[in-house]
Protein backbone atom coordinates (compact mmCIF):
# COMPACT_ATOMS: atom_id res chain seq x y z
CA UNK A 1 0.00 0.00 0.00
CA UNK A 2 2.98 2.37 1.38
CA UNK A 3 4.38 1.91 -2.76
CA UNK A 4 1.02 3.13 -4.22
CA UNK A 5 1.58 6.38 -2.24
CA UNK A 6 4.96 6.56 -3.13
CA UNK A 7 3.67 5.93 -6.63
CA UNK A 8 1.28 8.78 -6.18
CA UNK A 9 3.74 11.58 -4.83
CA UNK A 10 5.77 10.71 -7.80
CA UNK A 11 3.04 11.09 -10.34
CA UNK A 12 1.93 14.41 -8.72
CA UNK A 13 6.03 15.64 -8.31
CA UNK A 14 6.06 14.98 -12.30
CA UNK A 15 2.61 16.61 -13.11
CA UNK A 16 3.51 19.46 -11.01
CA UNK A 17 2.08 22.48 -11.31
CA UNK A 18 0.04 20.64 -14.41
CA UNK A 19 -3.37 20.33 -14.98
CA UNK A 20 -3.12 16.26 -14.14
CA UNK A 21 -1.60 17.53 -10.77
CA UNK A 22 -4.17 19.31 -10.10
CA UNK A 23 -7.09 16.46 -11.25
CA UNK A 24 -4.99 14.06 -9.01
CA UNK A 25 -5.55 16.47 -5.70
CA UNK A 26 -9.40 17.54 -6.95
CA UNK A 27 -10.17 13.74 -7.46
CA UNK A 28 -9.08 13.05 -3.96
CA UNK A 29 -10.52 15.80 -2.28
CA UNK A 30 -13.64 14.74 -4.00
CA UNK A 31 -13.22 10.70 -2.97
CA UNK A 32 -12.83 11.87 0.74
CA UNK A 33 -16.08 14.47 0.80
CA UNK A 34 -18.01 11.44 -0.70
CA UNK A 35 -16.21 8.47 0.68
CA UNK A 36 -15.27 9.70 4.46
CA UNK A 37 -17.02 8.05 6.85
CA UNK A 38 -16.46 10.96 9.32
CA UNK A 39 -16.21 13.69 7.06
CA UNK A 40 -17.12 17.09 9.23
CA UNK A 41 -18.00 20.68 9.35
CA UNK A 42 -14.03 21.61 9.43
CA UNK A 43 -13.44 19.09 6.57
CA UNK A 44 -15.93 21.29 4.74
CA UNK A 45 -14.76 24.54 5.25
CA UNK A 46 -11.38 23.71 4.18
CA UNK A 47 -12.80 21.81 0.59
CA UNK A 48 -14.84 25.70 0.47
CA UNK A 49 -11.90 27.83 1.23
CA UNK A 50 -9.84 25.22 -1.60
CA UNK A 51 -13.08 25.82 -3.86
CA UNK A 52 -12.01 29.65 -3.67
CA UNK A 53 -9.54 29.22 -6.44
CA UNK A 54 -11.70 29.39 -9.77
CA UNK A 55 -8.67 26.84 -11.67
CA UNK A 56 -9.10 24.54 -8.19
CA UNK A 57 -12.93 24.53 -8.80
CA UNK A 58 -13.38 23.67 -12.10
CA UNK A 59 -10.89 20.92 -11.51
CA UNK A 60 -13.45 19.76 -9.12
CA UNK A 61 -16.76 20.07 -10.90
CA UNK A 62 -15.25 17.87 -14.00
CA UNK A 63 -14.23 15.25 -12.05
CA UNK A 64 -17.05 15.81 -9.24
CA UNK A 65 -19.88 15.40 -12.01
CA UNK A 66 -18.41 12.43 -13.54
CA UNK A 67 -18.76 10.71 -10.35
CA UNK A 68 -22.13 11.96 -10.41
CA UNK A 69 -22.72 10.42 -13.69
CA UNK A 70 -20.44 7.02 -12.69
CA UNK A 71 -23.17 6.52 -9.78
CA UNK A 72 -26.16 6.09 -12.68
CA UNK A 73 -23.77 2.67 -12.80
CA UNK A 74 -26.40 1.57 -9.76
CA UNK A 75 -29.00 1.40 -12.95
CA UNK A 76 -27.68 -2.42 -13.32
CA UNK A 77 -27.62 -3.06 -9.90
CA UNK A 78 -31.59 -4.45 -9.24
CA UNK A 79 -31.98 -5.36 -13.15
CA UNK A 80 -28.69 -7.50 -13.44
CA UNK A 81 -28.81 -8.68 -10.12
CA UNK A 82 -32.13 -9.80 -8.96
CA UNK A 83 -30.87 -11.03 -5.89
CA UNK A 84 -27.75 -8.80 -4.84
CA UNK A 85 -24.67 -9.93 -2.82
CA UNK A 86 -25.69 -7.94 -0.45
CA UNK A 87 -29.28 -8.73 0.27
CA UNK A 88 -28.86 -11.50 2.94
CA UNK A 89 -31.31 -13.46 4.79
CA UNK A 90 -31.75 -10.98 7.67
CA UNK A 91 -33.50 -8.39 5.03
CA UNK A 92 -36.45 -10.27 4.62
CA UNK A 93 -38.41 -8.89 7.37
CA UNK A 94 -38.11 -5.30 5.72
CA UNK A 95 -39.50 -6.88 2.26
CA UNK A 96 -42.36 -8.68 3.91
CA UNK A 97 -43.10 -5.53 6.06
CA UNK A 98 -43.25 -3.42 2.61
CA UNK A 99 -45.13 -6.47 0.94
CA UNK A 100 -48.76 -5.26 2.49
CA UNK A 101 -48.05 -2.07 0.00
CA UNK A 102 -46.87 -4.30 -2.69
CA UNK A 103 -50.35 -6.10 -2.55
CA UNK A 104 -52.43 -3.23 -3.65
CA UNK A 105 -50.69 -2.53 -6.68
CA UNK A 106 -49.68 -5.73 -7.66
CA UNK A 107 -53.72 -6.29 -7.59
CA UNK A 108 -54.34 -3.54 -10.00
CA UNK A 109 -51.77 -4.95 -12.36
CA UNK A 110 -53.07 -8.44 -12.04
CA UNK A 111 -50.03 -9.91 -11.50
CA UNK A 112 -48.27 -11.56 -8.87
CA UNK A 113 -45.07 -10.63 -10.08
CA UNK A 114 -43.97 -8.33 -6.84
CA UNK A 115 -45.19 -11.25 -4.36
CA UNK A 116 -43.44 -13.95 -6.72
CA UNK A 117 -39.90 -11.54 -7.16
CA UNK A 118 -39.82 -9.19 -3.91
CA UNK A 119 -36.49 -7.62 -5.32
CA UNK A 120 -37.38 -4.11 -4.23
CA UNK A 121 -34.31 -1.85 -3.89
CA UNK A 122 -34.02 0.62 -0.62
CA UNK A 123 -32.76 4.49 -2.15
CA UNK A 124 -31.99 6.58 0.71
CA UNK A 125 -30.31 10.11 0.78
CA UNK A 126 -29.10 11.63 4.23
CA UNK A 127 -29.80 15.54 4.99
CA UNK A 128 -28.26 17.09 2.35
CA UNK A 129 -27.86 15.29 0.06
CA UNK A 130 -29.49 14.02 -3.20
CA UNK A 131 -29.45 11.32 -5.59
CA UNK A 132 -30.74 10.43 -9.15
CA UNK A 133 -31.54 6.99 -10.56
CA UNK A 134 -31.70 5.89 -13.69
CA UNK A 135 -33.68 3.08 -14.66
CA UNK A 136 -32.83 1.30 -18.06
CA UNK A 137 -35.68 2.15 -19.48
CA UNK A 138 -34.72 5.73 -19.53
CA UNK A 139 -36.59 6.80 -16.71
CA UNK A 140 -34.84 8.70 -13.94
CA UNK A 141 -35.87 9.25 -10.60
CA UNK A 142 -33.85 12.09 -8.25
CA UNK A 143 -34.42 11.78 -4.83
CA UNK A 144 -34.11 15.12 -2.73
CA UNK A 145 -32.80 15.41 1.07
CA UNK A 146 -33.57 13.25 3.75
CA UNK A 147 -35.77 10.73 1.74
CA UNK A 148 -36.20 7.08 0.97
CA UNK A 149 -37.85 4.88 -1.62
CA UNK A 150 -37.95 1.51 -2.73
CA UNK A 151 -38.17 0.94 -5.92
CA UNK A 152 -38.90 -2.25 -8.05
CA UNK A 153 -39.13 -2.09 -11.77
CA UNK A 154 -38.42 -5.31 -14.01
CA UNK A 155 -40.01 -6.49 -17.58
CA UNK A 156 -43.74 -6.65 -16.09
CA UNK A 157 -44.31 -3.86 -13.78
CA UNK A 158 -42.46 -0.71 -12.41
CA UNK A 159 -43.32 0.28 -8.90
CA UNK A 160 -41.90 2.87 -6.48
CA UNK A 161 -42.80 3.74 -2.79
CA UNK A 162 -41.73 6.86 -1.62
CA UNK A 163 -41.81 6.37 1.91
CA UNK A 164 -40.58 9.70 2.95
CA UNK A 165 -38.74 12.74 1.76
CA UNK A 166 -39.62 14.21 -1.96
CA UNK A 167 -38.89 13.01 -5.42
CA UNK A 168 -38.63 13.84 -8.68
CA UNK A 169 -40.29 11.86 -11.73
CA UNK A 170 -39.08 11.50 -14.84
CA UNK A 171 -40.88 8.73 -16.40
CA UNK A 172 -41.03 7.00 -20.31
CA UNK A 173 -44.45 5.97 -20.85
CA UNK A 174 -45.31 2.69 -21.41
CA UNK A 175 -48.85 1.99 -22.08
CA UNK A 176 -48.39 -1.68 -20.93
CA UNK A 177 -46.41 -1.46 -18.00
CA UNK A 178 -47.56 2.01 -15.86
CA UNK A 179 -45.05 3.35 -13.50
CA UNK A 180 -46.97 3.63 -9.85
CA UNK A 181 -45.71 5.97 -6.91
CA UNK A 182 -47.26 5.24 -3.79
CA UNK A 183 -46.84 7.39 -0.96
CA UNK A 184 -48.55 7.53 2.06
CA UNK A 185 -50.65 5.22 1.14
CA UNK A 186 -51.86 7.54 -1.65
CA UNK A 187 -51.10 6.32 -5.46
CA UNK A 188 -50.02 8.02 -8.64
CA UNK A 189 -50.64 6.75 -12.21
CA UNK A 190 -48.23 7.93 -14.52
CA UNK A 191 -49.56 8.59 -17.80
CA UNK A 192 -46.11 9.98 -19.46
CA UNK A 193 -44.83 12.22 -17.17
CA UNK A 194 -43.13 14.67 -14.65
CA UNK A 195 -43.82 15.27 -11.73
CA UNK A 196 -42.55 15.86 -8.34
CA UNK A 197 -43.80 14.22 -5.24
CA UNK A 198 -43.44 15.53 -1.46
CA UNK A 199 -44.20 14.40 1.68
CA UNK A 200 -45.43 17.27 3.94
CA UNK A 201 -46.47 17.31 7.50
CA UNK A 202 -50.51 16.95 6.98
CA UNK A 203 -50.33 15.59 3.37
CA UNK A 204 -48.86 14.67 -0.02
CA UNK A 205 -48.48 17.05 -2.59
CA UNK A 206 -47.89 16.01 -5.87
CA UNK A 207 -47.11 18.74 -8.61
CA UNK A 208 -47.17 17.43 -12.62
CA UNK A 209 -44.63 19.44 -14.50
CA UNK A 210 -45.20 17.65 -18.00
CA UNK A 211 -47.56 15.15 -19.16
CA UNK A 212 -50.66 13.71 -17.45
CA UNK A 213 -51.35 11.70 -14.49
CA UNK A 214 -53.83 10.50 -12.40
CA UNK A 215 -54.22 10.22 -8.33
CA UNK A 216 -56.00 7.86 -5.84
CA UNK A 217 -56.39 8.87 -2.02
CA UNK A 218 -55.57 6.76 0.08
CA UNK A 219 -59.04 6.14 2.24
CA UNK A 220 -60.81 2.87 1.34
CA UNK A 221 -63.60 2.26 -1.19
CA UNK A 222 -66.17 4.55 -0.03
CA UNK A 223 -64.10 7.14 1.04
CA UNK A 224 -61.56 7.03 -2.02
CA UNK A 225 -61.31 10.23 -4.71
CA UNK A 226 -59.50 10.32 -7.72
CA UNK A 227 -58.39 13.21 -10.09
CA UNK A 228 -56.10 13.33 -13.25
CA UNK A 229 -53.54 16.07 -13.22
CA UNK A 230 -52.62 18.41 -16.07
CA UNK A 231 -49.82 20.65 -16.19
CA UNK A 232 -49.08 23.18 -13.60
CA UNK A 233 -51.60 21.46 -11.35
CA UNK A 234 -50.59 20.47 -8.05
CA UNK A 235 -52.76 18.28 -5.36
CA UNK A 236 -52.48 17.61 -1.30
CA UNK A 237 -54.11 14.78 -0.55
CA UNK A 238 -54.88 13.78 2.83
CA UNK A 239 -56.59 10.92 3.97
CA UNK A 240 -59.85 11.55 2.15
CA UNK A 241 -59.36 15.06 0.91
CA UNK A 242 -57.70 16.50 -2.62
CA UNK A 243 -57.51 20.26 -3.37
CA UNK A 244 -56.31 21.32 -6.63
CA UNK A 245 -54.79 24.76 -7.41
CA UNK A 246 -52.40 25.56 -10.91
CA UNK A 247 -49.97 27.64 -11.72
CA UNK A 248 -48.10 28.23 -14.81
CA UNK A 249 -45.86 25.68 -15.84
CA UNK A 250 -43.00 28.07 -15.75
CA UNK A 251 -43.39 28.72 -12.18
CA UNK A 252 -42.87 25.45 -11.48
CA UNK A 253 -39.41 24.93 -12.41
CA UNK A 254 -38.59 26.54 -9.12
CA UNK A 255 -39.78 23.36 -7.55
CA UNK A 256 -37.40 21.30 -9.08
CA UNK A 257 -34.43 23.66 -8.62
CA UNK A 258 -32.99 21.34 -6.00
CA UNK A 259 -32.26 19.08 -8.40
CA UNK A 260 -29.79 22.12 -9.05
CA UNK A 261 -28.60 22.45 -5.88
CA UNK A 262 -30.45 25.86 -5.00
CA UNK A 263 -33.71 26.47 -3.77
CA UNK A 264 -35.65 29.35 -5.37
CA UNK A 265 -37.00 31.98 -3.25
CA UNK A 266 -39.72 34.68 -4.97
CA UNK A 267 -41.74 36.80 -2.89
CA UNK A 268 -41.34 34.48 0.30
CA UNK A 269 -41.36 34.87 3.96
CA UNK A 270 -38.01 33.90 5.68
CA UNK A 271 -39.97 31.46 7.85
CA UNK A 272 -40.65 29.82 4.50
CA UNK A 273 -36.98 29.89 3.46
CA UNK A 274 -35.69 28.81 6.46
CA UNK A 275 -38.19 25.78 6.46
CA UNK A 276 -37.37 25.05 3.29
CA UNK A 277 -33.59 25.34 4.21
CA UNK A 278 -33.63 23.03 7.33
CA UNK A 279 -34.58 20.12 5.52
CA UNK A 280 -31.34 20.36 3.61
CA UNK A 281 -29.00 21.12 6.64
CA UNK A 282 -28.21 19.22 9.95
CA UNK A 283 -27.71 22.85 11.42
CA UNK A 284 -31.11 24.34 11.88
CA UNK A 285 -32.01 27.97 11.36
CA UNK A 286 -34.87 29.30 13.85
CA UNK A 287 -36.40 32.49 13.59
CA UNK A 288 -36.76 34.36 16.80
CA UNK A 289 -39.64 36.51 16.29
CA UNK A 290 -42.56 37.09 14.65
CA UNK A 291 -42.00 40.28 12.58
CA UNK A 292 -38.85 38.65 11.29
CA UNK A 293 -40.72 35.40 10.30
CA UNK A 294 -43.12 38.11 8.15
CA UNK A 295 -40.57 39.46 6.50
CA UNK A 296 -40.02 38.78 2.72
CA UNK A 297 -37.79 38.04 -0.01
CA UNK A 298 -36.48 36.54 -3.37
CA UNK A 299 -33.01 34.56 -3.45
CA UNK A 300 -31.62 31.65 -5.28
CA UNK A 301 -30.03 30.07 -2.15
CA UNK A 302 -27.73 26.68 -2.25
CA UNK A 303 -29.43 23.92 -0.55
CA UNK A 304 -26.57 24.16 1.70
CA UNK A 305 -26.69 27.62 2.12
CA UNK A 306 -27.41 28.69 5.55
CA UNK A 307 -24.35 30.86 4.85
CA UNK A 308 -26.19 32.78 2.16
CA UNK A 309 -29.45 32.82 4.22
CA UNK A 310 -27.63 34.84 7.40
CA UNK A 311 -25.78 37.31 4.81
CA UNK A 312 -29.46 38.27 3.54
CA UNK A 313 -30.56 38.98 6.69
CA UNK A 314 -27.74 40.76 8.13
CA UNK A 315 -27.24 42.64 5.34
CA UNK A 316 -30.34 42.88 3.63
CA UNK A 317 -32.24 43.20 6.83
CA UNK A 318 -30.38 44.16 9.20
CA UNK A 319 -30.72 41.09 11.75
CA UNK A 320 -28.54 39.57 14.30
CA UNK A 321 -27.78 35.87 13.66
CA UNK A 322 -26.48 33.78 16.99
CA UNK A 323 -24.96 30.27 16.55
CA UNK A 324 -25.61 27.96 19.68
CA UNK A 325 -25.98 23.91 19.55
CA UNK A 326 -26.35 23.40 15.84
CA UNK A 327 -28.89 26.41 15.70
CA UNK A 328 -28.52 29.63 14.03
CA UNK A 329 -30.80 31.98 15.81
CA UNK A 330 -32.38 35.09 13.39
CA UNK A 331 -34.30 37.98 15.24
CA UNK A 332 -33.38 41.53 15.63
CA UNK B 1 -24.41 46.32 2.63
CA UNK B 2 -24.35 46.68 6.36
CA UNK B 3 -26.46 49.74 6.62
CA UNK B 4 -29.91 48.77 7.68
CA UNK B 5 -31.76 51.70 6.89
CA UNK B 6 -35.65 51.19 5.88
CA UNK B 7 -34.20 51.74 1.80
CA UNK B 8 -32.20 48.91 1.94
CA UNK B 9 -34.83 46.53 3.17
CA UNK B 10 -37.67 48.12 0.75
CA UNK B 11 -35.47 47.02 -1.97
CA UNK B 12 -35.47 43.38 -0.93
CA UNK B 13 -36.81 42.13 -4.22
CA UNK B 14 -33.69 43.13 -6.37
CA UNK B 15 -30.36 41.70 -5.31
CA UNK B 16 -27.79 39.44 -5.64
CA UNK B 17 -24.89 38.07 -4.04
CA UNK B 18 -21.70 36.62 -5.32
CA UNK B 19 -22.28 32.92 -3.84
CA UNK B 20 -25.62 32.75 -5.79
CA UNK B 21 -23.91 33.69 -9.37
CA UNK B 22 -21.02 31.14 -8.58
CA UNK B 23 -23.69 28.07 -7.70
CA UNK B 24 -24.97 29.45 -11.39
CA UNK B 25 -22.24 29.69 -12.90
CA UNK B 26 -21.11 26.50 -11.72
CA UNK B 27 -24.55 24.63 -13.23
CA UNK B 28 -23.94 26.61 -16.82
CA UNK B 29 -20.07 25.10 -16.93
CA UNK B 30 -21.52 21.99 -16.66
CA UNK B 31 -24.19 21.77 -18.58
CA UNK B 32 -22.78 23.78 -21.18
CA UNK B 33 -19.78 23.61 -21.22
CA UNK B 34 -17.96 20.34 -20.26
CA UNK B 35 -19.94 18.70 -23.15
CA UNK B 36 -18.07 20.85 -25.68
CA UNK B 37 -15.10 18.58 -23.95
CA UNK B 38 -14.57 16.45 -27.14
CA UNK B 39 -14.57 18.58 -29.34
CA UNK B 40 -12.20 21.13 -28.13
CA UNK B 41 -9.95 17.97 -27.83
CA UNK B 42 -10.09 17.57 -31.04
CA UNK B 43 -9.48 21.03 -32.22
CA UNK B 44 -6.80 20.84 -30.14
CA UNK B 45 -5.32 18.10 -31.75
CA UNK B 46 -5.57 19.08 -35.14
CA UNK B 47 -3.60 22.25 -34.59
CA UNK B 48 -1.15 21.34 -32.13
CA UNK B 49 1.47 18.78 -32.31
CA UNK B 50 1.93 18.05 -28.65
CA UNK B 51 -1.01 16.26 -28.43
CA UNK B 52 0.20 15.26 -24.69
CA UNK B 53 -0.55 19.03 -23.82
CA UNK B 54 -4.33 18.71 -23.89
CA UNK B 55 -4.84 18.64 -20.61
CA UNK B 56 -3.36 22.14 -19.73
CA UNK B 57 -4.95 23.36 -22.84
CA UNK B 58 -8.18 22.30 -21.43
CA UNK B 59 -7.67 23.80 -18.19
CA UNK B 60 -6.73 27.07 -19.23
CA UNK B 61 -9.78 27.28 -21.78
CA UNK B 62 -12.03 26.56 -19.01
CA UNK B 63 -10.33 28.74 -16.50
CA UNK B 64 -10.77 31.85 -19.00
CA UNK B 65 -14.18 31.00 -20.21
CA UNK B 66 -15.39 29.89 -16.24
CA UNK B 67 -13.85 33.55 -15.75
CA UNK B 68 -15.77 36.04 -18.29
CA UNK B 69 -18.67 34.07 -17.97
CA UNK B 70 -18.69 35.26 -14.08
CA UNK B 71 -18.86 39.19 -15.56
CA UNK B 72 -21.47 38.13 -18.26
CA UNK B 73 -22.86 34.86 -19.99
CA UNK B 74 -22.63 34.23 -23.47
CA UNK B 75 -25.30 33.85 -25.80
CA UNK B 76 -24.14 31.17 -27.42
CA UNK B 77 -21.87 29.35 -25.41
CA UNK B 78 -20.19 27.30 -28.34
CA UNK B 79 -18.78 29.88 -30.44
CA UNK B 80 -17.82 31.93 -27.20
CA UNK B 81 -15.79 28.66 -25.91
CA UNK B 82 -14.41 28.07 -29.30
CA UNK B 83 -13.25 31.88 -30.24
CA UNK B 84 -11.37 31.61 -26.42
CA UNK B 85 -9.68 28.36 -27.08
CA UNK B 86 -9.26 29.78 -30.91
CA UNK B 87 -7.31 32.69 -29.36
CA UNK B 88 -5.23 30.74 -26.40
CA UNK B 89 -4.06 28.68 -29.76
CA UNK B 90 -2.69 32.00 -31.83
CA UNK B 91 -0.91 33.10 -28.67
CA UNK B 92 0.94 29.34 -28.59
CA UNK B 93 2.01 29.55 -32.00
CA UNK B 94 2.78 33.14 -31.88
CA UNK B 95 5.51 31.81 -28.95
CA UNK B 96 6.31 28.56 -30.21
CA UNK B 97 9.79 28.70 -31.71
CA UNK B 98 8.54 26.25 -34.84
CA UNK B 99 5.40 27.84 -36.06
CA UNK B 100 3.63 25.13 -37.76
CA UNK B 101 2.46 26.55 -41.15
CA UNK B 102 -1.16 24.36 -41.72
CA UNK B 103 -1.81 25.47 -38.08
CA UNK B 104 -2.18 29.12 -38.69
CA UNK B 105 -3.98 28.35 -41.92
CA UNK B 106 -6.71 26.73 -40.41
CA UNK B 107 -6.75 29.02 -37.80
CA UNK B 108 -7.70 31.91 -40.52
CA UNK B 109 -10.58 29.93 -41.41
CA UNK B 110 -11.89 29.12 -37.82
CA UNK B 111 -14.89 27.38 -37.99
CA UNK B 112 -17.15 26.91 -34.73
CA UNK B 113 -18.33 23.37 -34.98
CA UNK B 114 -22.23 23.64 -35.22
CA UNK B 115 -24.52 22.81 -32.47
CA UNK B 116 -26.06 18.69 -33.42
CA UNK B 117 -29.78 18.84 -32.33
CA UNK B 118 -29.48 16.45 -29.18
CA UNK B 119 -31.36 13.41 -29.49
CA UNK B 120 -34.74 12.75 -27.12
CA UNK B 121 -34.04 12.93 -23.11
CA UNK B 122 -34.81 9.08 -22.95
CA UNK B 123 -32.05 8.69 -25.67
CA UNK B 124 -29.56 10.30 -23.83
CA UNK B 125 -30.33 8.61 -20.75
CA UNK B 126 -30.15 5.14 -22.30
CA UNK B 127 -27.22 6.48 -23.87
CA UNK B 128 -25.50 7.60 -21.12
CA UNK B 129 -25.47 3.80 -19.61
CA UNK B 130 -24.30 2.41 -22.34
CA UNK B 131 -21.48 5.02 -22.19
CA UNK B 132 -20.73 4.32 -18.79
CA UNK B 133 -20.67 0.99 -19.50
CA UNK B 134 -18.23 1.02 -22.63
CA UNK B 135 -15.98 3.87 -20.19
CA UNK B 136 -15.85 1.28 -17.16
CA UNK B 137 -14.34 -1.72 -19.37
CA UNK B 138 -11.85 0.72 -20.57
CA UNK B 139 -10.40 1.32 -17.16
CA UNK B 140 -7.35 -0.10 -15.80
CA UNK B 141 -8.52 -3.42 -14.58
CA UNK B 142 -8.15 -2.39 -10.26
CA UNK B 143 -9.71 0.72 -10.97
CA UNK B 144 -12.17 -0.96 -12.78
CA UNK B 145 -12.85 -3.09 -10.24
CA UNK B 146 -13.28 -1.01 -6.90
CA UNK B 147 -15.34 1.10 -9.61
CA UNK B 148 -17.63 -1.58 -9.71
CA UNK B 149 -17.94 -2.54 -6.14
CA UNK B 150 -18.89 0.97 -5.40
CA UNK B 151 -21.06 2.02 -7.70
CA UNK B 152 -22.65 -1.01 -9.15
CA UNK B 153 -22.46 -3.16 -5.73
CA UNK B 154 -22.73 -0.49 -3.01
CA UNK B 155 -19.53 -1.28 -1.49
CA UNK B 156 -17.92 1.04 1.21
CA UNK B 157 -14.21 1.93 0.77
CA UNK B 158 -13.78 -0.72 3.87
CA UNK B 159 -15.43 -3.26 2.07
CA UNK B 160 -13.88 -2.73 -0.76
CA UNK B 161 -10.54 -3.09 0.82
CA UNK B 162 -11.20 -6.08 2.44
CA UNK B 163 -12.30 -7.68 -1.17
CA UNK B 164 -9.56 -6.65 -3.16
CA UNK B 165 -7.28 -7.64 -0.60
CA UNK B 166 -5.54 -4.28 -0.60
CA UNK B 167 -5.20 -1.60 1.94
CA UNK B 168 -8.09 1.26 2.36
CA UNK B 169 -5.89 4.33 0.61
CA UNK B 170 -4.87 1.64 -1.95
CA UNK B 171 -9.01 2.18 -3.00
CA UNK B 172 -8.75 5.44 -2.51
CA UNK B 173 -5.74 5.16 -4.88
CA UNK B 174 -7.31 2.94 -7.57
CA UNK B 175 -10.54 5.29 -7.18
CA UNK B 176 -8.65 8.27 -8.13
CA UNK B 177 -7.11 6.95 -11.36
CA UNK B 178 -10.27 5.11 -12.55
CA UNK B 179 -12.40 8.89 -11.85
CA UNK B 180 -9.58 10.59 -13.87
CA UNK B 181 -9.80 8.12 -16.79
CA UNK B 182 -13.35 7.92 -16.45
CA UNK B 183 -13.56 11.72 -16.95
CA UNK B 184 -11.48 11.74 -19.87
CA UNK B 185 -13.37 9.30 -21.96
CA UNK B 186 -16.67 10.10 -20.67
CA UNK B 187 -16.15 13.92 -21.74
CA UNK B 188 -14.20 12.88 -24.96
CA UNK B 189 -10.57 13.28 -24.42
CA UNK B 190 -10.21 9.45 -25.07
CA UNK B 191 -6.62 8.15 -23.59
CA UNK B 192 -3.38 9.68 -23.93
CA UNK B 193 -1.50 8.77 -27.09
Amino acid sequence: MSDKVTDREREARTAAGSAEALRIEAADRILARRLSPDWNEENQRELDAWLEDTAHRIAYLRLDTTWDRAGRLEAFRPFKRPVPARAPQSRRPLIFKFAAAAVAAAAILASSVYLSQPAMRTYATAVGERQTITLTDGSTISLNTNSVLKLSANANARLAVLERGEAFFQIQHDALHPFIVTAAGHRITDLGTKFIVREESDALKVTLIEGRARIETAGNAAKKRATDLTPGETVLASADTLRKTMRPVARLKNEASWQRGVLVFEDATLADAARELNRYNTQKLVIADAGVAKLKFDATIPTNGIQTFTRVAQQVFGLKIERRDGEVIVSR
Amino acid sequence: MTDTSEADRGNAGARSLEMIARADIDAWFVREVLPLEAALTQYFRHNWRDAAGVADFLQDVYLRVYEAAAKEFPTSTRSFVFTIAHNLLVDRVRRAKVIPLEAVENFEALNVPADVPGPEAHAVARDELRRLEAALEKLPPRARQAFALHHIEGLTVREIASRMSIGERGVTWHLNEGLRALAATLYGEGEKP
